[in-house]
């Protein structure tokens, strides 16, 4: 049963977290099933947690898709060698708060590990340590020996077509250490490969990226607040809270005066075309109950032996049932295909004539 | 409507079995065609209508072609 809870809590926040990027999704979800991992007591667990949708409006109103956006580039930078800012997204913090109070309360258990724990393991309830993330000396210059490298080969490679002089590839082997980082500088690493970057697409680059995931970013803020504004009014509802969607429908003269006067000859038509059928229909049906009852009366006053009695009687239940279906049937031809009919002709009018309107 | 034809079909197709099983349990037990013809024709003069079926049909044929 706990095991349940556990996946059921987990899989509903999972749900309702879909509005963060898929990685902090994840490492939300990793650090909310520690949580439970580590505490025995689910039930008292969840005093602390209540809801996954409570969970979730926590971690939304901790939880910038604009700032993390922000962060993650950051981070991507550092990988190129920039500074390392050492800042846990807020999300992060708002996760290990709960833990914080899960902990105060006495219901994490604080397992000793059964492999030791390394000196360069990162838990995400410790703070980080920003000089783990500084590389070594030795680690700097085998990356400037491997980028110097492709971008000797870059630049052969593509000096007729990016307009790169020829100039710069013999000079560079000559070039002191200082103007070779400079160099690079002009380049970036993309899957692996060295493509130069012009100062000029830069500068163009940078206001379009921010600008394409601009509206991405919207996106990701209106999920957001409507998930907020959704909860909130679910816990505290208002009039004024509840939006006005209200339309009225408004009539399209010219067009409705058209259909009118098309329709109503051709449903006539119509609604006579299914009249004979019906009435072909009612008179079988007539006859067939009529010799059905018929039967009935003469199995019981006309015969001596009671074999032909019921030869008699199993005939008249059959030809009454026959009699049954055709009478059902006329009674559809009427109700049923009739007003289904005229039913259809009314809705194509009102879809073709009128138009919703929102109400002022 | 759908309820209505589902009560209709269950309705008829039980009629229908019973019929079918009086009937073979009727025949099973030495009924005989020609005498429940004879005695339903005497009922309700089944010979006469068939004829008089027959020369009307003959008569409307006579008048169109």
């Amino acid at each position: 049963m706990t095991v349940i809870n556990k996946q059921k809590f987990l899989a509903e926040l999972g749900r309702l977290l879909t509005f963060m990027y898929e990685e902090d999704r994840q490492s939300a979800l990793e650090m909310y099933e520690k949580i439970f991992d580590s505490c025995p007591d689910i039930h008292a667990l969840m005093q602390i947690l209540v809801s996954p949708t409570r969970q979730a409006v926590e971690i939304a109103r901790a939880y910038n898709a604009a700032d993390r956006k922000l962060q993650i580039q950051s981070v991507s930078r550092e990988d190129e060698g920039g500074e390392d800012s050492g800042e846990l997204p807020d999300f992060v913090l708002a996760i290990d708060k709960i833990y914080q109070q899960a902990y105060a309360k006495g219901l994490i258990e604080e397992d000793e590990p059964s492999t030791p724990v390394l000196e360069n393991q990162i838990s995400f309830f410790d703070e980080v340590d920003p000089s783990l993330f500084e590389p070594d000396e030795d680690e700097i210059e085998l990356v400037e020996e491997s980028v110097e490298k492709e971008a000797s080969e870059e630049v052969c490679e593509e000096a007729p077509v990016e307009e790169i002089p020829t100039e710069e590839a013999p000079a560079e082997e000559s070039l002191p250490v200082d103007e070779v980082d400079a160099f690079l500088a002009s380049f970036s690493i993309d899957e692996k490969e060295l493509v130069p970057v012009d100062t000029k697409e830069t500068v163009e680059e940078i206001p379009e990226e921010p600008a394409k995931e601009e509206p991405a970013a919207e996106v990701v803020e209106k999920e957001i607040a409507p998930t907020q504004a959704e909860l909130e009014i679910v816990e505290n509802p208002t009039e004024e809270s509840i939006p006005n969607t209200e339309t009225i429908r408004k009539a399209r003269p010219f067009l409705l005066v058209l259909y009118t006067l098309f329709a109503i000859p051709l449903t006539a038509a119509g609604l006579a075309l299914l009249l004979v059928p019906a009435a072909l229909v009612l008179v079988l049906a007539a006859l067939v109950v009529l010799a059905g009852s018929a039967s009935f009366a003469a199995a019981f006053s006309g015969f001596a032996v009671f074999a032909d009695m019921l030869v008699i009687l199993g005939t008249a239940l059959i030809v009454s049932a026959v009699g049954l279906i055709l009478l059902w049937l006329f009674v559809w031809f009427i109700g049923g295909a009739m007003t289904g009919f005229v039913k259809s002709v009314v809705r194509l009018g009102k879809k073709c004539c009128y138009k919703e309107v929102p109400a002022v | 409507m759908m309820k209505g034809w589902k009560i209709v079909t269950a309705i008829s197709f039980a009629a229908i079995v019973l019929g079918a099983v009086c009937i073979g349990v009727g025949l099973l037990t030495g009924a005989d065609f020609e005498r429940i013809f004879s005695t339903l024709d005497q009922r309700y003069q089944i010979t006469a209508y068939f004829n008089w079926l027959l020369e009307a049909i003959a008569a409307v044929k006579a008048q169109l072609f």
